[in-house]
């Protein structure tokens, strides 16, 4: 009784003689939250799942006879990876092997072999493939693509992944994801480690939904307190903390948002967290990406991973790209770090080029037109005036489209060089989201369809007017291009407001002026008996073709 | 996130209040319980405030005879805190007031719940070179009382579930970090596998965070308190 005993971890004696002899100091220590945080209890009283033990091949290679376990690869949440041969094929394959305390429970197997057989349908480039599944002994197995690589983890501890390797390997996520999505398949732990580059570069998501197998319960079973959520606390979206059962693929682009940010930053973004570009030296406008796929409401989020790579194409194909000192801390002096990876990643589109040069080919176009247009009128030849004015509707359609694809505004502001970056730096309300729900996006939007569909009827009406003379032709498109310079107006004015610029109101003057006053003009010489319809139109022409310019150029940086 | 979800079970403070008003018949089981629990810390107070270990032990006794029969709690008013500042408050001001009462009582009242001192008295006696003031006597086994009552209650749980063996073996992890712990050991003795035995004591550690921090939210007015509260019991541990 009196014997005292000394604690075999903070060595001071145990004068307790409760709690089954253990010392008390110690076991309240344990009691700590934080306490080995790795594979215990995570943050908002989240757990990780426990990986097994790291069974040695020797030990699982009579369940497999029909492979060669070569080496165990490590442990992850969901299970553990072996490299292993199939001798017949002569291949690398990867085995994981799930869960073994869940040997015996029924209703796991079946979840297992459903799912195992929606993964089995995933084949895309992206995504690392599934060759086989089913149970061998005690295990549940999974027999996959070997991905011979390295993780984007392994990338980030060496804390060298340069802006243009995360705008080159984000879009290829989205890929695998969007193409996993339409299958139906959510991935629930996308995460760096789950983010697999060959030696050739590319990128290939692993554990495809793994999640979902794991996943006590499924849908049916309400949280209990044995209940585990599945993910990394970290990468998980709000709603899937909260409610497991209704996660959707927008659960995802959350955690693509949060990889994202740390591929950018090094670093979480926990709590209230600065937009990148205030961290470290990226383009600004990758604030707007990051922050959209971060939104806590799903609703409020990129709706499709298809949307995020569009961005970030957008936004790594044009010059500014990743230039823009966003702190001023980091002098010009110092230069980014090289790729720190030889390994070759995949060319980025050089839209830039591309949209320069059909820019100033549809400039030649646009006059090229114009002065057909002018011949035709002036001569009376209706038919020349309406190839000049379809050459000068194709000629602005390409500008607009040329514009676009170069980030036309910040291609503008680029050449003012004395202009400020806009600033991006308000996330909330207007980050990324349109009030017109209809314009949102961009290059390919359905905003962009509706109005090149506009577009092409205006043109049609105008050539109808002009070619057969009708005055109600003519009439309806007098009209609509009002409505077009309204519009237009009202876009510019919102896209420069949400910038911030100061020189809205000169710009909408000048605007009504430029739409107006040759309309005015046209009127009243019309009434005079001086001009004719014709004119009126080629006029109308010209002034449409500026709005929509001004409103292309507006939707597509929205 | 768990302690505001739980709070909607029965503190300490409500089984004290509902007590004092009502004559719920869980109200007075529970009340006795709290009385078992906590009796160590009050002893030890008593003691070190020199009474001896006879009259320490009558004057506990007394003390929950008193608030078991719920005179006591129509004279403390405290600040609705800690269940600890209120336990010891109410102990000081029954020590003052009533010590006289007692001493003219006679002595060996009807014993309300049973104390065994001898392993405490000799717990203290171990801890008789160190100065310590009565308060600190009092936080420091109120402290251990509150992971006894931890202890308890998970090696109650196993039980239920017919695992006492595995809380057994297993004991030893809730004071250890995982390197001073190998799990090959506990293995070969349950004859699991090692990654059994992690899953086990994953599960072990975190259900006694779990019941830590319930044990701990029943003793604070608000679950805001719980980890602060945590912090503070560290801290009187870490004394010595």
């Amino acid at each position: 009784m009196t014997e005292a005993r000394i604690c075999p971890h903070c060595g001071k004696p145990i004068i307790h003689t409760g709690l089954g002899g253990v010392c008390p100091e110690c076991m309240l220590k344990v009691g700590t939250p934080t306490q080995d945080p790795v594979d215990e209890a995570g943050p908002n009283g989240t757990q990780i799942v426990e990986p097994a033990g790291c069974l040695t091949p020797a030990q699982i290679a009579q369940d497999f006879p029909q492979i060669e376990i070569l080496e165990c690869l490590g442990r992850g949440g969901m299970g553990v990876v072996y490299r292993a041969r199939q001798p017949k094929l002569n291949r690398l394959v990867a085995l994981k092997l799930l869960a073994p305390e869940r040997g015996g429970d029924p209703r796991f197997a079946e979840r297992f072999e459903r799912e195992a057989q929606a993964l089995a349908r995933l084949n895309h480039p992206n995504i690392v493939t599934v060759y086989d599944f089913g149970v061998a002994g005690a295990h549940y197995y999974l027999l996959m693509e070997f991905v011979d690589g390295t993780s984007l983890r392994q990338l980030l501890k060496a804390g060298s992944l340069a802006p243009e390797q995360a705008l080159a390997i984000v879009p290829r996520i989205c890929e695998a994801l969007q193409f996993a999505h339409d299958k139906g398949v959510v991935h629930r732990d996308i995460k760096p480690e789950n983010v697999l580059l060959d030696k050739e570069g590319r990128v290939k998501i692993a554990d495809f939904g793994i999640a979902k197998i794991i996943a006590r319960g499924g849908e049916q079973r309400a949280l209990t307190q044995d209940e585990q959520v599945i993910g990394t606390p970290h990468y998980m979206a709000p709603e899937q903390v909260e409610h497991p059962q209704r996660v959707d693929h927008r659960a995802d682009i959350y955690s693509l948002g949060v990889v994202f940010y740390e591929m950018l930053t090094g670093e979480l973004p926990l709590g209230k967290f600065a937009p990148p570009s205030r961290r470290v030296q990226v383009d600004v406008r990758l604030d707007e990406v990051v922050l959209h796929a971060l939104e806590k409401e799903p609703d409020r989020r990129y709706q499709r991973a298809s949307e995020v790579k569009t961005d970030v194409e957008n936004i790594a194909g044009s010059p500014t790209s990743s230039h823009h000192a966003a702190s001023p801390g980091l002098g010009q002096d110092q230069t980014p770090p090289p790729p720190p990876n030889p390994a070759p990643m995949e060319k980025l589109p050089p839209a830039e080029i591309q949209g320069q040069q059909l820019l100033f080919r549809s400039l030649f176009f646009l006059f090229f037109g114009f002065f057909w247009t002018g011949i035709g009128l002036k001569k009376g030849l209706p038919w020349v005036a309406a190839l000049g004015l379809v050459i000068t509707a194709a000629g602005s359609i390409g500008l607009l489209w040329g514009a676009s694809r170069m980030q036309g505004i910040e291609w503008w502001r680029k050449r003012r060089k004395g202009l400020p970056e806009p600033d991006l730096r308000s996330p909330g309300k207007d980050t990324g989201k349109s009030p017109l729900p209809l314009l949102e996006g961009s290059r390919l939007s359905p905003g962009y369809s509706v109005v090149g569909a506009l577009l092409l009827v205006e043109c049609g009406l105008i050539a109808t007017g002009i070619i057969t003379g009708s005055a109600y032709c003519l009439l309806i498109a007098a009209f609509s291009s009002v409505a077009w310079g309204v519009v237009s107006m009202i876009c510019a004015a919102h896209f420069l407001s949400q910038r911030g610029i100061r020189i809205i109101y000169p710009l909408i003057g000048l605007l009504i002026i430029i739409e107006y006053l040759p309309r005015y003009r046209t009127i009243t010489l019309q009434e005079s008996g001086r001009v004719g319809p014709l004119y009126y139109s080629y006029i109308l022409a010209m002034n449409f073709a500026l709005c929509s310019a001004v409103l292309f150029l507006v939707l597509h940086r929205w | 996130m768990r302690p505001s979800d739980a709070w909607f079970r029965t503190t300490h403070w409500s089984v004290v209040l509902t007590a004092g008003r009502s004559d719920t018949p869980g109200a007075q089981a529970a009340l006795e319980n709290l009385c078992r629990i906590y009796w160590r810390p009050l002893y030890a107070y008593a003691r070190r405030r020199g009474h001896s270990p006879e009259d320490a032990a009558d004057l506990t006794q007394e003390f929950f005879r008193r608030l078991l029969e719920r005179q006591s709690l129509a004279d403390v008013h405290p600040d609705k805190g800690r269940f600890r500042s209120f336990l010891l408050a109410a102990m000081n001001h029954f020590l003052s007031d009533a010590w006289d009462k007692a001493q003219a009582k006679k002595r060996g009242a009807a014993c309300v719940i049973a104390i065994d001192v001898s392993e405490l008295e000799t717990q203290l006696a171990g801890l008789a070179g160190e100065a310590r003031t009565p308060e600190q006597a009092y936080e420091r086994q109120w402290a251990l009382a509150l992971l006894d009552e931890v202890y308890q209650r998970l090696e109650r749980e196993y039980q239920e579930h017919g695992k006492t063996e595995l809380f057994a073996a297993l004991r030893p992890a809730l004071a250890g970090s995982r390197e001073a712990q190998p799990y090959s050991e506990l293995a070969q003795g349950l004859g699991l596998s090692e990654g059994m035995v992690r899953v086990a004591v994953h599960r072990l550690r975190r259900r006694y965070r779990e019941v830590l921090r319930e044990v701990i939210a029943d003793s604070v007015a608000h679950p805001d308190e719980v980890e602060d509260e945590f912090r503070y019991l560290l801290r009187v541990l870490g004394r010595g």
